[in-house]
């Protein structure tokens, strides 16, 4: 039972990161064809600035979760990796506590948010008029799925997993160098 | 005193929370909320809109497509080759291959926008063969540390993206006037190093070998398809047949044909690639969102209003502005990295800078030379944990090794400072 | 003594005449209830940015907005109901239809919770090319920029390429040929400074598109009803001052394009013909698009300008 929703989470991460990717593609597709649709040639008119932003805003939210699961969320690590193992146990769940206390406070208000624009049924004011509530909803469940993660840390904290203080660069850089050449160095 | 009060209280939270060893976006959420008891105005409300309101700019789509563009490129292998493709040109130049160590960075930041990275992916090839070949440690060391710093100057620069977003200053203008600035600072690199070569010749190995012109093109002829790639990006910009997110699409198309062309391309290599690009941007996403939520918050309470006439209080001139604002930015860069210190002080800092006149595009460029310098300085300096992991030396004897490049940095301000043109010459001939 | 305070907020910069109006509306209201309403003004979208003022307001985040009418056009087309070109011809029109349409705003705003205290418009608008206009001819096959649904349809049958730009990016697109035209007020190419990168402005005047100063109705009902009236009056002055205002503004913006060595002419016969029955074309679009109430204000209008 424990294994299987602890697997059927981390699925649950994956799957929000690799739509996340899907968002940052579709996003290139629609600002090709802004470019393609600028050509002498080529008799449409095409505007990607509202969709490739939303493509935008989906990707940012909807892969916030994965991010932080695997640690590329950035934190000052600096002051509490010297504390003794017992006392950042504790450390470690005070700030995963505070986190999903905010973001659970954030997703409330981005689901309200969210609710009155679909009510109102406000459009985006652009060429291709799209109903904000659309887009807004990645919003409201990229900070839900983010909100279940920092949860699920601080329970993993609480059942004894070790504590480590890391940051993204540290981690891009420490991939870089363990990797052997064909390197697959990460950006950042 | 209310002000005082709030003051306390905003900085108390942040300095807590960011101690306490909280995520920093999440810690920026807290501090508006904080800030945001101070007066009257619904706090969730403002919250969400201004979280909303930050993650859907044209201008911030630029930042995800240059991280893929660069994932794409570093996975064509190319970085393998930077070593052994610049060395034969710079057999000549006192410091001899000390030069590839400035010189790949330069090239690596025209692909990549992080520091680190740019250092680690340089360092990994040529700190093994520089020592085979008997060069100075600590000049090695130096070299690559400094440059690595690049990666934020040399256009594309994730960190000049983000500058360009929450200071309202255009992105293209920002990478051209990184130019000029990004070359004066690998002459200085470059001119140091071959001063100290000449002042301690038996520290530098004799040239074993000579090559002919065909030879040196040979040797780097895996590299000229990249340097075209990235000619050909900044051209689409400088020429305006582009916008920098246009160029960035172009760039990725570009990117994936030379992954075609190496054989590189796997359905395994796009998806690694894509899930970097989404790590990176998901965190300068979050991080974005909670300085729109102080900037908001900041703005009920008129905090920075009230900071910027006090600081006016003292009648800094710009040069004494800009000597405080070093001070607080070397501070803070011992501690925090580059895209966290922007954020966090922009709300505050921006403000003041205008209110002291100071060209906004100008202060841009001069932030990403300071926050180069944190990322040369203990104990958090992310360049300094590469060289320590490359080399296994002590974080001391890097620092220390590192340290004339922290002051060349210093000289590059100094330099931008008294000669405004080298950063504003390139984007006022864009606008024509 | 227990004064309110209120936060504003605006999309347009500091220097922009619609600010500066506020601002006298602000002051105003200060001195008339003896500062028991305090207004405090966050321009140039540093607290909201401008389309997401009249949601502000709506909800109470801020208490008052500059909101741009033009935004919400996908929404109802009463709101460009004023972007069709020469529905109004000059500012006394443009008078006339904002008192007419005015009705119409009051309850579609009072939906949103939102009561309007006054209206601004904007200058008229124009043609900024490299070459002299000579007859519409010269404006076909032009890689013009255009900004909205009404501004492309516009461009398009007058037989130019339509182009879509985000507005920082208009000067380096003109710099580098990606277009070749745009069609905006002086205002704009005075900000945009235009001289660098064309020769020629071709003032139609034509579209006098408008902004509404809202209010939360919310935060407006919970002011004593003296301060209602003061808030009320100040905001008829508003519009007032800005009818003038406005002309005044673009006056010397037309100036100081000339100034920069800009010729600024007024179209050419057949342009203006040409633009005419466009405007015509795309009114009747309007109305296809439009509610009956909208078109009866249309109607209205029209009844009364030709009195
Ligand atoms: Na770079
Ligand atoms: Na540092």
């Amino acid at each position: 039972m424990k294994d299987s929703i602890r697997a059927a989470l981390d699925r649950f991460y994956r799957c929000c990161g690799l739509i996340s990717a899907i968002f940052v593609v579709l996003m290139t597709l629609a600002i090709l064809g802004q470019i393609i649709s600028r050509l002498p040639f080529v008799d449409v008119v095409f505007d990607a600035v509202e969709i490739s932003g939303f493509c935008l805003a989906a990707s940012l939210f909807l892969g916030l979760a994965y991010t932080l699961k695997v640690g590329a969320h950035i934190r000052v690590g600096l002051l509490v990796g010297v504390l003794p193992t017992r006392a950042k146990r504790w450390v470690e769940l005070w700030c995963t506590s505070v986190a999903a206390a905010l973001t659970a406070y954030a997703s409330y208000h981005a689901a309200l948010m969210n609710l009155d624009s679909w009510k109102f049924g406000d459009l985006s004011a652009g060429l291709a008029a799209i109903p904000l509530w659309v887009p807004q909803l990645a919003m409201t469940f990229g900070l839900i799925a983010l909100t279940i993660a920092f949860l699920d840390e601080f329970f993993l904290v609480l059942s004894g997993r070790p504590v480590e203080f890391r940051d993204s660069e540290a981690l891009d850089v420490e991939e870089i160098l363990k990797a052997p050449a064909p390197l697959k160095p990460r950006n950042a | 005193m209310a002000d005082l009060f709030l003051t306390a209280a905003v900085l108390g939270t942040l300095l807590i929370l960011l101690a306490s060893g909280i995520w920093i976006g999440a810690a920026m959420l807290a501090t508006g909320l904080v800030a945001f008891l101070f007066t009257s105005a619904p706090a969730g409300s403002l919250l969400a809109s201004s979280v909303w309101e930050a993650s859907w700019g044209w201008a911030l789509t630029a930042m995800p497509l240059f991280v893929w563009m660069g994932e794409i490129l570093f996975r064509t292998k190319l970085s393998e080759s930077m070593f052994h493709g610049l060395a034969p040109w710079l057999e000549r130049i006192p410091g001899r291959l000390l030069h590839v160590n400035i010189l790949g960075c330069g090239v690596m930041a025209a692909i990549c926008g992080s520091s680190a990275v740019t250092c680690a992916t340089i360092g990994r090839i040529s700190i093994p063969e520089l020592k085979r070949r008997g060069y100075d440690e600590g000049m090695a060391i130096g070299t690559l540390a400094g440059s690595g710093t690049l990666g934020l100057l040399i256009p594309p620069s994730i960190m000049m993206i983000v500058y360009g977003v929450t200071a309202q200053v255009s992105i293209s203008e920002l990478f051209f006037a990184g130019f000029l600035p990004g070359a004066m600072v690998i002459g200085l690199f470059m001119a140091y190093t071959a001063g100290w070569a000449l002042l301690n010749p038996g520290r530098v190995p004799v040239s074993d070998r000579s090559f002919t012109f065909v030879q040196k093109l040979r040797a780097s002829q895996k590299l000229i398809p990249v340097a075209l790639l990235i000619a050909v990006v900044v051209a689409s910009i400088y020429s305006g047949v582009a916008t920098p997110t246009e160029a960035a699409a172009l760039g990725i198309v570009g990117a994936l044909g030379l992954a075609i062309a190496t054989r590189t391309l796997a359905r395994d290599m796009l998806i690694d690639s894509l899930l970097a690009t989404v790590r990176t941007s998901c965190m300068i996403g979050f991080l974005l969102s909670g300085a729109a939520f102080v900037t908001v918050a900041m703005g009920f309470t008129g905090l920075p209003q009230t900071l910027a006439a006090w600081v006016d209080g003292f009648a800094l001139s710009q040069g004494q502005f800009i000597i405080a604002m070093t001070m607080l930015f070397v501070i803070l860069g011992c501690f925090l990295d580059g895209i966290s210190m922007l954020v966090l002080t922009a709300p505050v800092v921006l403000p003041m800078a205008r209110a002291q006149g100071i060209d906004l595009l100008w202060f841009g460029i001069y932030i990403v030379l300071v926050v180069e310098m944190a990322q040369i300085t203990p104990p958090v300096g992310f360049n300094l944990y590469v060289l320590q992991s490359l080399t296994g030396k002590n974080i001391a004897r890097v620092t220390m090794a590192t340290f004339p490049f922290f002051f060349l940095l210093c000289i590059g301000v100094l330099l931008i400072w008294y000669f405004p043109g080298i950063v504003s010459v390139l984007p006022a001939s864009m606008r024509g | 003594q227990a004064a309110t305070s209120w936060v504003m907020v605006s999309g347009y910069p500091d220097n922009n005449y619609v600010t500066e109006n506020i601002r006298e509306f602000i002051k105003e209201v200060d001195e008339k209830s003896n500062g028991e309403l305090k207004i405090s003004l966050h321009s140039n979208g540093s607290l909201v940015k401008m389309d997401n003022i009249r949601r502000a307001v709506q909800t109470g985040q801020v208490q008052m907005g500059e909101i741009r009418l033009g935004s919400y056009g996908n929404e109802d087309p009463m709101y460009i109901l004023d972007n069709v070109p020469y529905m109004t011809k000059d500012y006394k029109q443009a008078w006339v239809l904002m008192e007419t349409s005015a009705p119409y705003f009051d309850a579609l705003m009072a939906k949103s919770g939102i009561k309007p205290l006054g209206y601004q418009p904007f200058p008229g608008q124009g043609f900024f090319t490299q070459a002299e206009i000579h007859s519409a001819v010269d404006l076909h096959g032009k890689k013009l920029r255009i900004y909205s649904k009404v501004t492309q349809e516009m461009g398009q049958k007058l037989g130019a390429t339509a182009i879509i730009l985000p507005f920082a990016d208009i000067p380096q697109a003109f710099a580098t040929g990606m277009i070749d035209g745009l069609f905006t007020s002086a205002q704009t190419g005075v900000d945009i400074q235009a001289w660098t990168n064309s020769s020629h402005f071709t003032y139609v005047g034509a579209i006098f598109t408008k902004t509404l100063l809202g209010v939360n109705k919310e935060a407006y009902d919970a002011l004593p009803e003296n301060l209602r009236t003061i808030v009320d009056e100040a905001g008829h002055s508003l519009t007032e001052r800005a009818w003038r205002k406005s002309e005044e503004a673009n006056q010397g913006h037309i100036a100081e394009l000339e100034k920069n060595g800009m010729k600024t002419y007024a179209p050419p016969a057949d342009v203006l013909a040409r633009l005419t029955s466009v405007g015509q074309e795309l009114a009747e679009t309007w109305k296809a698009e439009a509610s009956p109430e909208a078109v009866a204000v249309l109607d209205a209008y029209r009844a009364r300008i030709k009195q």
